[in-house]
Protein backbone atom coordinates (compact mmCIF):
# COMPACT_ATOMS: atom_id res chain seq x y z
CA UNK A 1 0.00 0.00 0.00
CA UNK A 2 0.77 3.31 -0.58
CA UNK A 3 0.98 6.67 1.45
CA UNK A 4 -2.28 6.62 3.38
CA UNK A 5 -2.33 9.99 3.86
CA UNK A 6 -1.23 10.60 -0.21
CA UNK A 7 -4.78 8.31 -1.23
CA UNK A 8 -7.09 10.02 1.16
CA UNK A 9 -5.69 13.24 0.33
CA UNK A 10 -4.84 15.04 3.73
CA UNK A 11 -1.92 16.10 5.53
CA UNK A 12 -0.02 14.07 7.67
CA UNK A 13 -1.51 13.89 11.18
CA UNK A 14 -4.61 14.67 10.29
CA UNK A 15 -7.47 14.88 12.92
CA UNK A 16 -9.88 11.89 13.32
CA UNK A 17 -12.65 13.97 11.98
CA UNK A 18 -10.74 15.24 8.94
CA UNK A 19 -9.76 11.59 8.10
CA UNK A 20 -13.36 11.05 7.82
CA UNK A 21 -14.53 13.45 5.87
CA UNK A 22 -11.66 12.78 3.50
CA UNK A 23 -12.90 9.32 3.59
CA UNK A 24 -16.54 10.17 3.06
CA UNK A 25 -16.16 12.23 -0.23
CA UNK A 26 -13.48 9.89 -1.68
CA UNK A 27 -16.04 7.10 -1.06
CA UNK A 28 -18.58 9.22 -2.84
CA UNK A 29 -16.52 9.72 -5.39
CA UNK A 30 -15.29 6.09 -6.36
CA UNK A 31 -18.61 4.01 -5.09
CA UNK A 32 -19.43 1.27 -7.78
CA UNK A 33 -22.76 3.06 -8.08
CA UNK A 34 -21.01 5.70 -9.85
CA UNK A 35 -19.50 3.17 -11.97
CA UNK A 36 -21.94 0.68 -12.74
CA UNK A 37 -21.99 0.81 -16.46
CA UNK A 38 -18.90 1.79 -16.63
CA UNK A 39 -16.46 -0.05 -18.71
CA UNK A 40 -13.32 1.25 -16.42
CA UNK A 41 -15.30 -0.06 -13.38
CA UNK A 42 -12.95 -2.62 -12.33
CA UNK A 43 -10.39 0.36 -11.68
CA UNK A 44 -12.59 2.42 -9.66
CA UNK A 45 -13.17 -1.07 -7.60
CA UNK A 46 -9.10 -1.15 -6.90
CA UNK A 47 -9.52 2.54 -6.12
CA UNK A 48 -12.01 1.68 -3.45
CA UNK A 49 -10.31 -0.65 -2.09
CA UNK A 50 -7.07 1.51 -1.94
CA UNK A 51 -8.73 4.17 0.36
CA UNK A 52 -10.40 1.30 2.12
CA UNK A 53 -7.10 -0.36 2.91
CA UNK A 54 -5.86 3.39 3.70
CA UNK A 55 -8.37 4.26 6.19
CA UNK A 56 -8.49 1.32 7.91
CA UNK A 57 -4.76 1.03 8.25
CA UNK A 58 -5.03 5.06 9.54
CA UNK A 59 -7.77 4.51 11.97
CA UNK A 60 -6.34 1.42 13.67
CA UNK A 61 -2.73 3.51 14.43
CA UNK A 62 -4.95 7.00 14.59
CA UNK A 63 -4.42 8.77 18.15
CA UNK A 64 -7.84 7.28 19.76
CA UNK A 65 -6.33 3.99 19.10
CA UNK A 66 -9.30 2.21 18.28
CA UNK A 67 -10.90 0.84 14.91
CA UNK A 68 -13.63 2.53 13.73
CA UNK A 69 -15.70 -0.61 12.46
CA UNK A 70 -18.96 0.93 10.76
CA UNK A 71 -17.28 1.32 7.44
CA UNK A 72 -20.25 -0.48 5.66
CA UNK A 73 -18.49 0.45 2.19
CA UNK A 74 -17.85 -2.73 0.46
CA UNK A 75 -14.73 -2.45 -1.13
CA UNK A 76 -14.98 -5.67 -3.14
CA UNK A 77 -17.29 -4.24 -5.96
CA UNK A 78 -20.63 -5.57 -4.61
CA UNK A 79 -20.95 -6.98 -7.84
CA UNK A 80 -24.18 -6.74 -8.63
CA UNK A 81 -24.33 -6.52 -12.44
CA UNK A 82 -27.82 -7.98 -14.33
CA UNK A 83 -27.25 -11.38 -12.85
CA UNK A 84 -29.98 -14.55 -14.60
CA UNK A 85 -33.14 -13.75 -13.48
CA UNK A 86 -36.47 -15.52 -14.34
CA UNK A 87 -37.04 -14.89 -17.84
CA UNK A 88 -39.12 -16.76 -20.39
CA UNK A 89 -36.46 -17.41 -22.57
CA UNK A 90 -32.92 -18.61 -21.61
CA UNK A 91 -31.38 -16.28 -24.31
CA UNK A 92 -31.82 -13.28 -22.53
CA UNK A 93 -30.01 -15.00 -19.56
CA UNK A 94 -27.00 -15.50 -21.60
CA UNK A 95 -27.45 -12.00 -23.58
CA UNK A 96 -27.13 -10.63 -19.09
CA UNK A 97 -24.84 -13.06 -18.33
CA UNK A 98 -22.50 -11.66 -21.39
CA UNK A 99 -23.29 -7.80 -20.39
CA UNK A 100 -21.91 -9.06 -17.11
CA UNK A 101 -18.75 -10.09 -18.27
CA UNK A 102 -18.24 -7.10 -20.40
CA UNK A 103 -18.37 -9.03 -23.39
CA UNK A 104 -20.58 -6.07 -25.21
CA UNK A 105 -19.74 -7.29 -28.70
CA UNK A 106 -21.30 -11.27 -27.77
CA UNK A 107 -24.17 -9.54 -26.18
CA UNK A 108 -24.53 -6.57 -29.08
CA UNK A 109 -24.54 -10.23 -31.61
CA UNK A 110 -26.70 -12.20 -29.39
CA UNK A 111 -29.25 -9.65 -29.24
CA UNK A 112 -29.28 -9.12 -32.30
CA UNK A 113 -30.20 -12.78 -33.83
CA UNK A 114 -33.45 -12.48 -31.32
CA UNK A 115 -36.97 -12.79 -33.09
CA UNK A 116 -38.65 -10.79 -30.36
CA UNK A 117 -38.80 -7.04 -29.55
CA UNK A 118 -40.48 -7.51 -26.00
CA UNK A 119 -39.80 -5.08 -23.10
CA UNK A 120 -36.18 -7.33 -22.22
CA UNK A 121 -35.21 -6.67 -25.51
CA UNK A 122 -34.90 -3.49 -25.53
CA UNK A 123 -33.89 -2.70 -22.15
CA UNK A 124 -30.62 -5.02 -22.95
CA UNK A 125 -30.19 -2.69 -26.09
CA UNK A 126 -30.41 0.30 -24.11
CA UNK A 127 -28.18 -1.20 -21.66
CA UNK A 128 -25.56 -2.63 -24.22
CA UNK A 129 -26.15 1.08 -25.93
CA UNK A 130 -24.75 2.85 -22.73
CA UNK A 131 -22.15 0.61 -22.41
CA UNK A 132 -20.75 2.03 -25.74
CA UNK A 133 -21.15 5.75 -25.08
CA UNK A 134 -24.19 5.85 -26.92
CA UNK A 135 -26.34 7.97 -24.62
CA UNK A 136 -28.87 9.29 -26.48
CA UNK A 137 -29.68 5.77 -28.41
CA UNK A 138 -29.59 4.02 -24.65
CA UNK A 139 -32.31 6.27 -22.97
CA UNK A 140 -34.61 5.97 -26.10
CA UNK A 141 -34.09 2.50 -25.36
CA UNK A 142 -34.88 2.36 -22.19
CA UNK A 143 -37.49 4.27 -22.31
CA UNK A 144 -39.28 2.03 -24.99
CA UNK A 145 -38.77 -1.34 -22.59
CA UNK A 146 -40.14 1.19 -19.55
CA UNK A 147 -43.39 1.91 -21.78
CA UNK A 148 -44.07 -1.51 -22.97
CA UNK A 149 -43.96 -2.82 -19.32
CA UNK A 150 -44.37 -0.11 -16.86
CA UNK A 151 -44.85 -2.11 -14.01
CA UNK A 152 -41.41 -3.20 -14.25
CA UNK A 153 -39.33 -2.04 -11.58
CA UNK A 154 -35.89 -2.62 -12.72
CA UNK A 155 -36.13 -0.66 -16.34
CA UNK A 156 -37.80 2.27 -14.39
CA UNK A 157 -35.02 2.44 -11.91
CA UNK A 158 -32.49 2.07 -14.73
CA UNK A 159 -34.15 5.10 -16.75
CA UNK A 160 -33.97 6.69 -13.29
CA UNK A 161 -30.70 6.61 -12.57
CA UNK A 162 -29.19 6.76 -16.18
CA UNK A 163 -31.32 10.08 -16.13
CA UNK A 164 -29.21 11.24 -12.69
CA UNK A 165 -25.99 9.73 -13.76
CA UNK A 166 -24.64 13.68 -14.91
CA UNK A 167 -25.59 15.53 -11.20
CA UNK A 168 -22.62 14.43 -9.49
CA UNK A 169 -20.25 16.04 -12.64
CA UNK A 170 -22.95 19.04 -12.56
CA UNK A 171 -22.87 19.44 -8.61
CA UNK A 172 -18.75 18.97 -8.51
CA UNK A 173 -18.51 21.77 -11.26
CA UNK A 174 -20.86 24.26 -9.24
CA UNK A 175 -18.49 23.55 -6.37
CA UNK A 176 -15.63 24.22 -8.22
CA UNK A 177 -16.94 27.31 -10.08
CA UNK A 178 -19.19 30.42 -10.28
CA UNK A 179 -22.70 29.98 -11.46
CA UNK A 180 -23.57 32.04 -14.59
CA UNK A 181 -24.52 35.80 -13.19
CA UNK A 182 -21.08 35.21 -11.42
CA UNK A 183 -19.53 34.21 -14.81
CA UNK A 184 -20.37 37.17 -16.80
CA UNK A 185 -19.15 39.14 -14.05
CA UNK A 186 -16.12 37.35 -14.21
CA UNK A 187 -15.87 37.62 -17.98
CA UNK A 188 -15.67 41.24 -17.94
CA UNK A 189 -13.05 41.02 -15.25
CA UNK A 190 -10.94 39.17 -17.20
CA UNK A 191 -11.47 41.27 -20.26
CA UNK A 192 -10.43 44.35 -18.24
CA UNK A 193 -7.17 41.47 -17.08
CA UNK A 194 -6.61 41.16 -20.65
CA UNK A 195 -6.45 44.60 -21.97
CA UNK A 196 -4.65 45.07 -18.77
CA UNK A 197 -1.83 42.95 -19.77
CA UNK A 198 -1.86 44.28 -23.28
CA UNK A 199 -0.86 47.71 -21.92
CA UNK A 200 1.97 46.33 -19.81
CA UNK A 201 3.85 44.72 -23.16
CA UNK A 202 3.37 47.57 -25.01
CA UNK B 1 -8.61 20.43 -33.09
CA UNK B 2 -11.20 22.73 -32.59
CA UNK B 3 -10.16 25.21 -29.82
CA UNK B 4 -13.21 24.48 -27.53
CA UNK B 5 -11.22 22.73 -24.91
CA UNK B 6 -10.58 25.72 -22.82
CA UNK B 7 -9.98 26.49 -18.77
CA UNK B 8 -11.99 29.13 -16.75
CA UNK B 9 -9.68 31.60 -16.66
CA UNK B 10 -11.02 33.50 -14.19
CA UNK B 11 -11.08 30.71 -12.51
CA UNK B 12 -7.16 30.02 -11.94
CA UNK B 13 -4.70 30.83 -10.04
CA UNK B 14 -2.15 33.51 -11.64
CA UNK B 15 0.52 30.86 -11.25
CA UNK B 16 -1.64 28.04 -12.62
CA UNK B 17 -2.49 30.42 -15.65
CA UNK B 18 1.47 30.73 -15.84
CA UNK B 19 2.01 26.70 -15.81
CA UNK B 20 -0.86 26.79 -18.68
CA UNK B 21 0.28 29.18 -21.13
CA UNK B 22 3.67 27.90 -20.75
CA UNK B 23 2.59 24.52 -21.72
CA UNK B 24 0.96 25.93 -24.98
CA UNK B 25 3.81 27.54 -25.24
CA UNK B 26 5.94 24.68 -25.01
CA UNK B 27 3.73 23.19 -27.65
CA UNK B 28 4.38 26.08 -29.96
CA UNK B 29 8.14 25.89 -29.94
CA UNK B 30 8.33 22.12 -30.00
CA UNK B 31 5.90 22.54 -33.63
CA UNK B 32 8.61 25.38 -34.50
CA UNK B 33 11.57 22.92 -33.60
CA UNK B 34 9.71 20.04 -35.24
CA UNK B 35 8.08 21.29 -38.70
CA UNK B 36 9.23 24.81 -38.88
CA UNK B 37 6.67 27.86 -38.91
CA UNK B 38 3.95 27.48 -40.70
CA UNK B 39 2.14 24.71 -38.73
CA UNK B 40 2.06 26.80 -35.62
CA UNK B 41 -0.64 28.91 -37.26
CA UNK B 42 -2.69 25.48 -36.37
CA UNK B 43 -1.80 26.32 -32.72
CA UNK B 44 -5.25 25.81 -30.52
CA UNK B 45 -5.84 25.41 -26.95
CA UNK B 46 -6.84 21.59 -27.15
CA UNK B 47 -3.13 20.99 -27.36
CA UNK B 48 -1.96 23.22 -24.88
CA UNK B 49 -4.98 20.38 -22.83
CA UNK B 50 -3.40 17.40 -24.38
CA UNK B 51 -0.13 17.86 -23.35
CA UNK B 52 -0.84 19.05 -19.64
CA UNK B 53 -2.51 15.90 -19.21
CA UNK B 54 0.00 13.55 -20.89
CA UNK B 55 2.29 15.44 -18.78
CA UNK B 56 0.41 15.08 -15.77
CA UNK B 57 0.38 11.11 -16.11
CA UNK B 58 4.05 11.11 -15.62
CA UNK B 59 5.96 11.21 -12.83
CA UNK B 60 8.64 14.35 -12.03
CA UNK B 61 8.28 18.19 -11.42
CA UNK B 62 8.16 20.75 -14.29
CA UNK B 63 10.74 22.87 -14.87
CA UNK B 64 9.87 26.40 -16.26
CA UNK B 65 12.27 28.86 -18.02
CA UNK B 66 11.70 32.32 -19.05
CA UNK B 67 12.18 33.44 -22.75
CA UNK B 68 11.41 36.03 -25.42
CA UNK B 69 8.62 35.31 -28.10
CA UNK B 70 8.85 36.65 -31.27
CA UNK B 71 5.18 37.50 -31.34
CA UNK B 72 5.49 39.49 -27.87
CA UNK B 73 8.98 40.13 -27.98
CA UNK B 74 8.78 42.69 -25.28
CA UNK B 75 7.16 40.69 -22.85
CA UNK B 76 8.89 37.64 -21.15
CA UNK B 77 6.59 34.43 -21.11
CA UNK B 78 7.68 30.88 -19.90
CA UNK B 79 8.06 27.94 -21.70
CA UNK B 80 7.70 24.28 -19.82
CA UNK B 81 11.07 22.68 -20.70
CA UNK B 82 10.83 19.05 -20.00
CA UNK B 83 7.73 18.46 -21.23
CA UNK B 84 9.47 16.14 -23.84
CA UNK B 85 7.25 13.60 -24.64
CA UNK B 86 4.09 15.26 -23.61
CA UNK B 87 4.69 18.77 -25.67
CA UNK B 88 6.16 17.05 -29.00
CA UNK B 89 3.03 14.53 -29.20
CA UNK B 90 1.41 16.98 -28.87
CA UNK B 91 3.23 18.77 -31.62
CA UNK B 92 2.90 15.68 -34.20
CA UNK B 93 -0.71 15.17 -33.09
CA UNK B 94 -1.43 18.75 -33.87
CA UNK B 95 0.25 18.40 -37.39
CA UNK B 96 -1.57 14.64 -38.25
CA UNK B 97 -5.29 16.08 -37.46
CA UNK B 98 -4.35 19.94 -39.00
CA UNK B 99 -3.35 18.33 -42.36
CA UNK B 100 -6.43 15.64 -42.15
CA UNK B 101 -8.72 18.52 -41.34
CA UNK B 102 -7.24 20.60 -44.32
CA UNK B 103 -7.65 17.64 -46.32
CA UNK B 104 -11.16 17.15 -45.67
CA UNK B 105 -12.13 20.46 -46.72
CA UNK B 106 -10.02 19.84 -50.00
CA UNK B 107 -12.68 17.15 -50.62
CA UNK B 108 -16.03 19.49 -49.95
CA UNK B 109 -16.95 22.77 -49.87
CA UNK B 110 -13.46 24.78 -49.47
CA UNK B 111 -11.94 23.17 -52.53
CA UNK B 112 -9.33 26.45 -52.77
CA UNK B 113 -8.20 26.76 -48.75
CA UNK B 114 -8.02 23.28 -48.82
CA UNK B 115 -5.84 22.46 -51.84
CA UNK B 116 -3.60 25.60 -50.05
CA UNK B 117 -3.11 24.02 -46.80
CA UNK B 118 -2.50 20.76 -48.27
CA UNK B 119 0.03 21.86 -50.71
CA UNK B 120 1.58 23.82 -47.79
CA UNK B 121 1.66 21.24 -44.85
CA UNK B 122 2.12 18.06 -47.04
CA UNK B 123 5.88 17.96 -45.78
CA UNK B 124 5.24 18.43 -42.43
CA UNK B 125 2.65 15.67 -42.40
CA UNK B 126 4.73 13.73 -44.28
CA UNK B 127 7.51 13.66 -41.20
CA UNK B 128 5.20 13.60 -38.64
CA UNK B 129 3.73 10.56 -40.35
CA UNK B 130 6.97 8.78 -40.06
CA UNK B 131 6.82 9.88 -36.14
CA UNK B 132 3.79 8.24 -35.32
CA UNK B 133 2.78 6.09 -38.27
CA UNK B 134 -0.05 4.16 -36.37
CA UNK B 135 -1.54 6.67 -35.20
CA UNK B 136 -1.06 8.84 -38.61
CA UNK B 137 -3.01 5.47 -39.90
CA UNK B 138 -5.85 5.48 -37.39
CA UNK B 139 -6.84 9.04 -37.77
CA UNK B 140 -6.67 8.70 -41.63
CA UNK B 141 -9.19 5.49 -41.11
CA UNK B 142 -10.97 7.89 -39.02
CA UNK B 143 -11.92 10.51 -40.82
CA UNK B 144 -12.87 8.46 -43.58
CA UNK B 145 -15.26 6.69 -42.15
CA UNK B 146 -16.54 10.26 -40.85
CA UNK B 147 -17.22 10.86 -44.42
CA UNK B 148 -18.71 7.65 -44.69
CA UNK B 149 -21.16 8.59 -42.12
CA UNK B 150 -21.95 11.75 -43.16
CA UNK B 151 -22.80 10.71 -46.60
CA UNK B 152 -25.18 8.44 -45.32
CA UNK B 153 -28.54 10.69 -44.96
CA UNK B 154 -29.46 11.76 -41.66
CA UNK B 155 -27.59 9.10 -38.88
CA UNK B 156 -28.50 9.80 -35.47
CA UNK B 157 -25.62 11.40 -33.37
CA UNK B 158 -24.61 8.48 -31.56
CA UNK B 159 -23.91 7.18 -35.33
CA UNK B 160 -22.22 10.77 -36.43
CA UNK B 161 -20.36 10.85 -33.94
CA UNK B 162 -18.53 7.59 -33.50
CA UNK B 163 -15.96 8.35 -35.97
CA UNK B 164 -14.65 11.33 -34.39
CA UNK B 165 -14.81 10.00 -30.51
CA UNK B 166 -12.77 6.93 -31.86
CA UNK B 167 -10.33 9.22 -33.42
CA UNK B 168 -10.04 11.14 -30.04
CA UNK B 169 -9.65 7.39 -28.15
CA UNK B 170 -6.62 7.04 -30.33
CA UNK B 171 -5.40 10.45 -29.78
CA UNK B 172 -5.65 10.41 -26.40
CA UNK B 173 -3.95 7.80 -25.40
CA UNK B 174 -0.39 8.95 -26.24
CA UNK B 175 0.82 8.07 -22.77
CA UNK B 176 4.95 7.42 -22.87
CA UNK B 177 4.93 5.43 -20.12
CA UNK B 178 2.82 2.22 -21.55
CA UNK B 179 0.51 1.53 -18.55
CA UNK B 180 -2.45 -0.44 -19.67
CA UNK B 181 -4.49 1.21 -17.05
CA UNK B 182 -3.19 4.36 -17.67
CA UNK B 183 -3.94 3.62 -21.63
CA UNK B 184 -7.69 2.62 -20.83
CA UNK B 185 -8.81 5.49 -18.66
CA UNK B 186 -6.82 7.70 -21.28
CA UNK B 187 -8.93 5.98 -24.40
CA UNK B 188 -12.23 6.27 -22.37
CA UNK B 189 -11.40 10.08 -21.74
CA UNK B 190 -10.67 9.84 -25.27
CA UNK B 191 -14.00 8.56 -26.62
CA UNK B 192 -16.30 10.78 -24.17
CA UNK B 193 -14.19 14.04 -24.96
CA UNK B 194 -14.25 13.09 -28.94
CA UNK B 195 -18.39 12.59 -29.01
CA UNK B 196 -18.34 15.70 -26.82
CA UNK B 197 -16.37 18.12 -29.39
CA UNK B 198 -18.38 16.29 -32.12
CA UNK B 199 -21.44 16.95 -31.31
CA UNK B 200 -20.78 20.71 -29.66
CA UNK B 201 -18.72 21.85 -32.88
CA UNK B 202 -22.09 20.17 -34.61
CA UNK B 203 -24.65 22.52 -32.16
CA UNK B 204 -22.15 25.71 -32.56
CA UNK B 205 -22.57 25.63 -36.35
CA UNK B 206 -25.94 24.99 -36.88
CA UNK B 207 -26.69 28.06 -38.17
CA UNK B 208 -24.18 28.58 -40.60
CA UNK B 209 -24.81 24.77 -41.87
CA UNK B 210 -28.30 25.39 -42.38
CA UNK B 211 -27.57 28.53 -44.33
CA UNK B 212 -24.38 26.97 -46.66
CA UNK B 213 -26.54 23.23 -47.35
CA UNK B 214 -23.39 21.59 -45.70
CA UNK B 215 -24.18 18.22 -43.31
CA UNK B 216 -24.50 18.71 -39.85
CA UNK B 217 -26.42 15.93 -37.75
CA UNK B 218 -28.60 18.00 -35.76
CA UNK B 219 -30.48 19.33 -38.33
CA UNK B 220 -34.14 18.23 -39.01
CA UNK B 221 -35.14 19.35 -35.60
CA UNK B 222 -35.19 15.99 -34.10
CA UNK B 223 -32.94 16.90 -31.01
CA UNK B 224 -34.34 19.40 -28.94
CA UNK B 225 -31.14 21.55 -26.47
CA UNK B 226 -32.54 19.41 -23.29
CA UNK B 227 -32.29 16.17 -25.33
CA UNK B 228 -28.75 17.12 -26.81
CA UNK B 229 -27.89 18.53 -23.49
CA UNK B 230 -28.13 14.93 -21.71
CA UNK B 231 -25.59 13.59 -24.46
CA UNK B 232 -23.44 16.05 -23.92
CA UNK B 233 -22.99 16.54 -20.02
CA UNK B 234 -22.83 12.80 -19.99
CA UNK B 235 -20.15 12.92 -22.22
CA UNK B 236 -18.49 15.90 -19.68
CA UNK B 237 -19.62 13.18 -16.41
CA UNK B 238 -18.09 10.21 -18.00
CA UNK B 239 -14.90 12.12 -19.18
CA UNK B 240 -14.31 13.23 -15.23
CA UNK B 241 -15.57 9.75 -13.79
CA UNK B 242 -12.22 8.60 -15.89
CA UNK B 243 -10.20 10.95 -15.22
CA UNK B 244 -10.92 10.11 -11.69
CA UNK B 245 -8.78 7.26 -11.39
CA UNK B 246 -5.39 9.03 -12.93
CA UNK B 247 -2.83 9.31 -11.06
CA UNK B 248 -1.53 12.60 -11.49
CA UNK B 249 1.73 13.55 -10.55
CA UNK B 250 1.28 17.58 -11.83
CA UNK B 251 -1.08 19.60 -13.12
CA UNK B 252 -4.60 18.79 -10.96
CA UNK B 253 -5.80 21.93 -10.28
CA UNK B 254 -5.73 23.60 -13.90
CA UNK B 255 -6.77 19.89 -15.67
CA UNK B 256 -9.69 20.13 -12.72
CA UNK B 257 -10.62 23.30 -13.67
CA UNK B 258 -10.97 22.43 -17.45
CA UNK B 259 -12.54 19.26 -17.42
CA UNK B 260 -15.47 20.51 -14.68
CA UNK B 261 -15.77 24.31 -14.66
CA UNK B 262 -13.89 25.34 -18.70
CA UNK B 263 -16.03 22.25 -20.46
CA UNK B 264 -19.11 22.92 -18.62
CA UNK B 265 -19.63 26.99 -18.65
CA UNK B 266 -18.79 26.13 -22.82
CA UNK B 267 -21.48 23.05 -22.50
CA UNK B 268 -24.09 26.27 -21.32
CA UNK B 269 -22.84 28.82 -23.84
CA UNK B 270 -23.23 26.62 -26.73
CA UNK B 271 -26.91 25.14 -25.83
CA UNK B 272 -28.29 28.46 -25.12
CA UNK B 273 -27.29 29.95 -28.31
CA UNK B 274 -28.46 25.90 -29.86
CA UNK B 275 -31.86 26.49 -28.00
CA UNK B 276 -32.71 29.49 -29.52
CA UNK B 277 -31.44 28.75 -33.14
CA UNK B 278 -33.72 25.17 -32.61
CA UNK B 279 -36.30 26.56 -31.51
CA UNK B 280 -36.55 29.04 -34.91
CA UNK B 281 -36.19 26.65 -36.85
Amino acid sequence: MGDPYEILGIKPGASEAEIKRAYRDLVKKYHPDQYENNPLGDLANEKMQEINEAYDFLMKGGASGQRSGARGYGGAAAARGYGARKQPSPEYNEIRRAIDRGDIAGAEQRLAQMQTRDAEWHFLSGMIQLRRGWYDQAVGSIQTAVSMDPTNYEYQNALNQLMGQTTGYRQNSYQSGYNDAQHQLCQCMSCYCCLDSCCDCI
Amino acid sequence: MFGYIVPAKSELKVREFEIYNAYYCAVCRAVRARYGQLPRLMLTFDSAFLALLLAAVCEGEDSVTEFRCAVQPLRKKNLITNGGDATGYAADILVLLGYSHLDDDRRDEHRLRGLFGTLLYRRAYRKAKRRLPGKAAAIEARIAELAGVEGAGRPAIDEAAEPFAKLMEEIMDGAPNGDTNVSRVLRAMGYNLGKWIYLIDAADDLETDSRSGSFNPLKGGDYSAERLGFTLEMCLAETAKAFELLRLHKNEAILKNIIYVGLRLKTDEVLAKYGRIAEED
